[in-house]
């Protein structure tokens, strides 16, 4: 059956390595060059029924390539293929197929099971690299791809499929046949690049009985005139201000005459002087208390004082105005832990104070990232506190944490009206276009790996967000691709870089070699401070000793590189190292600041072994002196 | 109806691309991230080294996209004309302090938004806060249903002197405060979550790589032009500054601004053959011969305050010599002996003072050489000891530094023939000259008597100073130094 069995093998080109050398008028191949260039096929068309489903839109995923998931849209061009490609191989003469059976069949066999069978199912593959060979279920290779194959250790990064769908030639684009597509891709973009840019708050996920709970005492506040005070805690990017933003905003709904809100912020109001401040600044805006220009100069005591007043029950001062409801007051202290550095701890001792002895109805709500935030706090002020916590946790899975980022690509059927798609023409059948495309687009390897390593590494959703908003704003109509590319991308990448390591790769030659020598000293002197001369001493002695090895050795290609630069240059470029913070000051003792930058001491921020791997183009001296002590 | 999305306009993205080379990620990215129908965010991050273009490429950006006549966007829209974008820069190497660094902001954005009314005092975070958005907030009351957008630019943030602890984060959070506006963080490298906010778009202007800075620095115009035209000219001035590169600026200087300073100044003497008519710009490898010197000379890379190429290269060394001498000869021979006397005292461990200075024990010293050197045996020492040259000056008391004097004194005045030093009276004097001078610092605190003779001291020269100080007093510091 050689027909059939070179059908089964078309994963790889060995036979027809032979079939090209026989052939006279084709170009000599040696075994190892890459197939790229097999038989010539017609161009593929990717170019669907329009009738036939809603369109994917992802014309970075070659529908030639080994993706699954692209379902049954593939099915036609698959087979097409399929059909181009047997007669091609069956064109081989029997004997040359015959000959290539018989010395296959005795060493065709599955490196890792060893098993000798291919069927359809699981046919052997080879790799286009390598003599190596393998079962496509024990090497975990969906399908049989068309053209070369080549095993992981040929391609050690393993993104063969990625790349292959990256660089394939792009397909015509293709828009769906939606009424006013343009301007709903411009209306969707709008929307969701407000979420993203954090211009509009999302919805909260998961944290629907922490809600509950700051809901329901912000309630009873308000309407009960209880005192409350309550704490928030949870790690940056989980949700806290989201959590009570959307908690005042929905009390407010019907509520909005009865209650002011006083939001502070702990990075802003560094000290309770200032906080009084703001906080009868924004009492008497919201209670239109005319703002009198002597209040800059009166002080804490008065202001402290006319506070309380204002926000003591009106019956304890004046019993004639005993029927005056009061209105309760929610104070937002952001970065609640910030507050706790104050001197004695005034305002939170006040607030609390007035809350516990419901001498007026205020809630005070703290936001904080500190779960040790009670330690902090005086005993005085603590035993003040209603204990009450919320906790608010990172979302524990990739699941719960793709369904918060997903808030920030897909618009679901609740939002749509808020958000203005109003049943116009082709709105719900651009939106469920929209949505089923981001759906699919999740399953996408490359979009999968971006969930995980934010997962991973952060859990943070902003994050995610960030990561999102040029991929989603470079959509048009000219070109609406998705491109996995765009979100994993260098280029693009707006994520703060992961260490100053980075800052290496733009630094001189001669810049580099100090901190090279700075670093070896931390480990020769066994001591972690350095000071200019020291560090100079080791570098000239480094480049002196290069300089002779390479020249008793008669190499000298290397020119200036073996000069030992002059003293004021090199300081100079340690200067500079000092200003990128890599070397970081030591020792602030007595006359520091007489010395000047030379007879500083300092602290090297790198290690030894970092230099090497990051920067690209590291000269192998400068290598060897990293490796070598 | 909605607002829409629209991206920046392609003509103008494209214009600011070509006026600065080698930037189009960072320029579309900004654009995207500022244009008030794009993705204006509320924080961003642009960071990269000194001289990769941050604060031009960000400035040039604003102004584009400030411009009304000129906002219009991707898809053609004219309906958009109320859109706008005003820009305020702030930066922090013309501010002196924290307060001054707010009640900057505040005038530049009253200034930006077109309120002259003087603005008072401004000290802390808070009033920030409260000022700049009544400042927005007029602004933006005045004129209805049109996106407006401020943008504040704290240029060089990370170097703010007297910042206020917590003024990063803080300023981060005016967004929360301050309706409609973006605030720029220009910074040199961001420490990791220096803002304490998570997902703030990061945009890094990496250093330019050699193709990237030979491209640029191409468009620069060399004077003067070689009188075989503009073309000759240009393809010199080409294969020069890679040239230049190769040689200077690869270990020195890297950034396109030393860069180009180094090419332009060495530029008139590298052409001086060709203009004097004895080479021709054909052959370049024998241009390259005879400004041999040029290359290999790096006390152009020597930051000075006068900037004279003339000089520096017709005597590179003997300017720092004769420079040295300066001091020697403007001392007089009490002062410079002290100095040396002081340099002994500062890099000397006092333990040693005996083998050196002592009359009794001269004699013994020159024999014995370096005999500590040798009692200890080699590999003894877990890891390699610190010359005590290289550790940098100690401090020494007052009373030390003046026996060493006098003993080095007696052997100065023996080898010129001088008469030893008769009264005392000018020694004193001489030190508070010095000390005065800043050739000596003083250690400790201010309200210690200067002549005390417990008063401590550091030396503030080096070894290549003190050497010629030294020989102009006559003494040999190698013979008193321990090591």
């Amino acid at each position: 059956m050689p027909g059939a069995e070179s059908v089964q093998k078309r994963g790889r080109p060995r036979k027809k390595v032979d079939e090209t050398l026989e052939a006279p008028n084709q170009v000599l191949k040696s075994i190892l060059t890459p197939s790229k260039g097999r038989t010539p096929r017609p161009k593929k068309s990717v170019v669907f029924d329009k009738t036939d489903e809603v369109d994917l839109g992802f014309k970075d995923i070659d529908a030639a390539s080994t993706k699954k998931s692209m379902g049954k849209a593939v099915d036609e061009p698959e087979a097409a293929s399929d059909a181009e490609e047997s007669p091609g191989v069956e064109d081989a003469s029997p004997e040359q197929a015959e000959k290539g059976d018989s010395d296959e069949s005795d060493d065709e066999f599955c490196k890792i099971c060893m098993g000798l069978k291919s069927t359809k199912k699981n046919q052997i593959i080879f790799c286009d690299g390598c003599d190596f060979m393998v079962h496509q279920k024990c090497y975990d290779v969906k399908e049989v791809p068309e053209g070369s194959w080549f095993c992981k250790d040929c391609h050690p990064d393993g993104d063969e499929e990625l790349s292959i769908s990256q660089l394939a030639p792009e397909a015509a684009i293709y828009l769906p046949d939606i009424e006013g597509f343009a301007e709903h891709l411009e209306h969707m973009q709008r929307v969701l690049l407000d979420r993203l840019t954090g211009q509009k708050r999302i919805k909260l996920c998961g944290h629907d009985e922490e809600m509950q709970k700051v809901h329901q005492i912000v309630e009873q506040t308000v309407l009960a005139g209880e005192g409350n005070s309550i704490l928030v805690i949870g790690a940056r990017g989980c949700g806290k201000t989201t959590l009570v933003e959307s908690v005042i905003s929905e009390i407010s709904k019907d509520q909005r005459e009865n209650f002011h809100v006083v939001r502070l912020n702990g990075f802003i109001h560094t000290d309770d002087k200032l906080a009084l401040k703001e906080i009868w600044r924004q009492l008497g805006r919201e209670m239109e208390v005319e703002e009198d220009p002597s209040n800059r100069t009166t002080n804490y005591a008065d202001t402290l004082a006319s506070l309380l007043a204002l926000l003591s029950h009106p019956s304890e001062i004046s019993e004639s105005s005993a029927d005056q409801t009061a209105k309760s007051v929610i104070f937002v202290l952001d970065e609640f832990d910030l507050f706790t550095t104050h001197p004695r701890q005034t305002l939170l001792y006040n607030l609390f104070d007035i809350a516990q002895s419901k001498k007026a109805p205020i809630a005070v709500l703290g936001l904080t990232t500190r779960i040790d935030v009670m330690d902090s706090l005086e005993k005085r002020v603590k035993s003040r506190f209603s204990h009450r916590y919320v906790h608010l946790s990172l979302p524990r899975s990739i699941p719960a944490y793709w369904e918060i980022c997903k808030q920030g690509l897909t618009i679901d059927a609740d939002d749509a009206v808020a958000e203005g798609f109003d049943g116009d023409s082709g709105q719900d059948e651009f939106l469920s276009f929209w949505n089923t495309m981001i759906e699919l687009y999740s399953k996408d390897v490359n979009f999968k790996t971006l969930i995980e390593s934010q997962f991973y590494r952060t859990k943070s959703v902003p994050g995610f967000f960030t990561s999102c908003i040029l991929p989603i704003s470079s959509l048009s109509t000219k070109k609406f691709k998705l491109d996995s590319l765009a979100f994993t991308s260098n280029t693009l990448a707006v994520s703060p870089p992961d260490s100053k390591l980075h800052t290496l790769q733009g630094l001189s030659e001669l810049e580099l070699a100090l901190l090279i020598a700075a670093a070896r000293l931390d480990i020769i002197l066994d001591t972690d401070t350095c000071n200019f001369a020291m560090a100079y001493d080791e570098y000239s002695s480094l480049t002196s000793r290069h300089k002779i090895q390479t020249s008793s050795s008669g190499v000298n290609a290397l020119g200036s590189s073996a000069k030992v630069w002059g003293r004021d240059v090199a300081l100079g470029a340690l200067e500079r190292l000092a200003e990128y913070d890599l070397l970081v000051p030591a020792g602030m003792g007595a006359g520091v600041k007489d010395s000047g930058i030379a007879g500083r001491m300092w602290r090297v921020d790198v290690g030894l072994e970092e230099i090497t791997g990051s920067v690209d183009s590291i000269s192998t001296v400068m290598a060897k002196w990293c490796r070598e002590i | 109806m909605a607002v829409l999305f629209s991206l920046p306009n392609e003509v103008m993205l494209n214009a600011l691309c070509a006026q600065f080379p080698c930037r189009d990620q960072q320029i579309r990215s900004l654009a995207t991230l500022l244009s008030v129908r794009a993705a204006p965010c509320r924080n961003l991050v642009l960071h990269g080294l000194a001289a990769t273009g941050k604060s031009s490429i960000a400035k040039t950006v604003l102004e584009y996209l400030s411009k009304r006549q000129t906002n219009g966007y991707a898809n053609g829209s004219t309906q958009h004309d109320d859109d706008e974008l005003r820009y305020a820069v702030i930066k922090s190497a013309e501010c002196i302090g924290g307060r001054h660094l707010f009640e900057q902001t505040i005038s530049t954005v009253s200034k930006v938004i077109g309120r002259s009314e003087n603005v008072g005092r401004c000290e802390n975070l808070a009033q920030l806060a409260v000022e700049l958005s009544k400042l927005v907030e007029n602004w933006t009351a005045s004129e209805q249903d049109s996106r407006q957008r401020l943008v504040l630019v704290f240029d060089g943030i990370d170097r703010q002197r007297d910042a206020p602890p917590t003024l990063l984060p803080a300023l981060a959070r005016l967004v929360e405060i301050v309706p409609n506006l973006t605030t720029i963080f220009i910074v040199t490298s961001p420490r990791p979550n220096f803002l304490h906010l998570p997902g703030v778009p990061h945009l890094e202007f990496p250093a330019y790589t050699k193709p990237e800075l030979l491209q640029i620095l191409a468009l620069t115009e060399p004077s003067p032009v070689l009188p075989q035209g503009t073309k000759e000219t240009k393809d010199v001035w080409t294969r020069y500054s890679s040239a230049i590169w190769d040689s200077l600026s690869k270990h020195s200087g890297r950034d396109i601004l030393s860069f180009r300073s180094v090419c332009l100044r060495l530029w008139p003497r590298f052409i001086r053959p060709i203009l004097d008519g004895t080479l021709n710009p054909s052959p370049f490898s024998r241009l390259m011969v005879a400004n041999r010197s040029l290359f290999q000379n790096d006390s152009i890379l020597v930051p000075a305050l006068v900037s004279n190429p003339q000089s520096t290269a017709l005597v590179p060394q003997s300017q720092s010599q004769s420079n040295l001498q300066g001091i020697a000869i403007q001392l007089p021979h009490i002062s410079r002996l002290l100095l040396v006397a002081s340099y002994l005292a500062s890099y000397n461990p006092p333990r040693t003072d005996s083998t050196f200075f002592m009359k009794a024990a001269l004699a013994k010293r020159r024999k014995k050489g370096g005999g500590t050197a040798l009692s200890r045996k080699p590999g003894t020492a877990k890891s390699r000891k610190i010359a005590r040259k290289l550790l940098g000056p100690q401090a020494f008391v007052l009373e030390r530094m003046l026996a060493i004097f006098l003993a080095i004194e007696e052997d100065a005045g023996k080898r010129k023939g001088k008469a030893a030093l008769n009264g005392s009276a000018d020694v004193l004097m001489a030190v508070t000259t010095l000390a005065s001078l800043r050739l000596l610092v003083r250690m400790g605190g201010p309200n210690q008597d200067v002549l005390d003779v417990g008063t401590k001291y550091k030396i503030a020269i080096g070894w290549e100073v003190i050497r010629g100080v030294a020989r102009s007093v006559g003494v040999e510091v190698e013979d008193y130094l321990a090591d």
